[in-house]
């Protein structure tokens, strides 16, 4: 099916009457992408798809406040970004343990989790991306598995491409030292 | 011993950095060879139909949202209009006070003894039909309406609640 260009979507949903075939349009060229990047972030289906949903409302709701100072797909990301961070955010609130704990337990729930489906490598990965902060985990997911470019996230982050560099380099080189110090568990 | 910084240091130190910031690239297979051997995809699985149904779903929550502001509108609209109007009924007696504190006594009592249909008629404001909108009566879950107020509710101002189409 053909995609629907982001202007044609932004007029039907300027128009009353238009706006439902809009939001519609708009989800289905949205929705997966949005959902795997938020996927990414909170690593279970359960809560992908409540955050997923959140996101969508959120946009529904403030659809009309979008000037078009951005580009459409970057101002989603940046709605789809701050719910996953504030769900997980909620989430380590409630169960407050160390970082350490928190990786193993979940790595335990994603080795039991029907939805998961990676190998060691790629569990090792998720461990190593969960010891990174919260802002260069988003950069570095953002750039490397959705393949945003470095423009683009930069107007979804509201951070200078080189700040954004800089800041996937380090995250790059932490990853790899932390591949290396875990190859055994591969 | 004093250290010397070369002419002009600190006014190439910006360009400086930025160049060097330029020059890093994402090469991975060069940076961080153990990354770049780690496939991308397969990790997660979703089930079948899922986007499918995802969408269908979402498109019935706008809906609801909908609903749920058109809903909340009509209860203010109606929750302001009584607050207004015993307002200025008590502040327009000219009474002496021990008459106003009467006053204010009758509106109460006239309230409890016709609460019934005050309400009835409160109701009847909020469940007013809108034409081609007949799913606003769908029950609401009580999660969903304090999930609303929590969020849509603030955003809403006294000029959007007298502003709107629904009054």
């Amino acid at each position: 099916m053909k995609e629907t260009s982001d202007e044609e979507i932004l007029k039907l949903l300027s128009d009353d009457k238009s706006f439902d075939r809009g939001f519609e349009k708009l989800v289905l060229n949205y929705q997966e992408r949005l959902y795997w990047h938020i996927r990414r972030m909170v690593h279970f289906h359960e809560d992908a798809d409540d955050v997923i949903q959140n996101t969508f409302i959120k946009v529904f709701k403030h659809i009309k406040t979008f000037k078009g100072n951005s580009k459409l797909y970057t101002w989603l990301y940046r709605i789809a970004s701050n719910e996953a961070i504030s769900f997980m955010n909620k989430k380590r609130k409630k169960s407050a343990v160390p970082l350490e704990d928190e990786i193993r337990k979940l790595s335990i729930q994603l080795i039991s989790d029907p939805w998961f489906n990676a190998d060691k490598a790629q569990l090792l990965l998720v461990q190593a991306i969960e010891t990174l902060p919260e802002r260069q985990k988003l950069v570095f997911n953002l750039r490397y598995y959705d393949e945003l470019s470095y423009e683009d996230i930069s107007e979804t982050l509201e951070v200078s491409v080189g700040a954004l560099k800089a800041s996937f380099h380090h995250a790059m080189k932490k990853l790899e030292n932390y591949l290396q110090e875990n190859a055994d568990y591969v | 011993m004093s250290k010397k910084l070369p002419d002009d240091y600190f006014r190439d130190l910006p360009g400086r950095i930025q160049s060097r910031i330029e020059a890093i690239d994402d090469n991975m297979a060069e940076n961080a060879p153990l990354l770049a051997s780690i496939s991308k995809s397969g990790m997660y699985r979703v089930p079948e139909f899922y986007f499918t149904e995802l969408a269908g779903r979402l498109s019935h929550q706008a809906q609801r949202t909908r609903n749920l502001k058109i809903y909340f509108r009509r209860v203010m609209v109606a929750a302001s209009v009584l607050l207004i109007a015993g307002y200025f009924y008590t502040q327009n007696q000219s009474y002496p006070r021990e008459q106003k504190m009467l006053a204010e006594s009758e509106i109460l009592d006239y309230y409890i003894n016709h609460a019934d249909e005050l309400d009835a008629e409160l109701l009847s404001i909020i469940n007013e039909p809108q034409a081609g909108n007949s799913s606003l009566f769908e029950n609401f879950e009580e999660e969903e309406l304090e999930d609303y107020l929590n969020t849509v509710i603030d955003d809403l101002s006294l000029q959007d609640i007298l502003s709107s189409e629904e009054l």
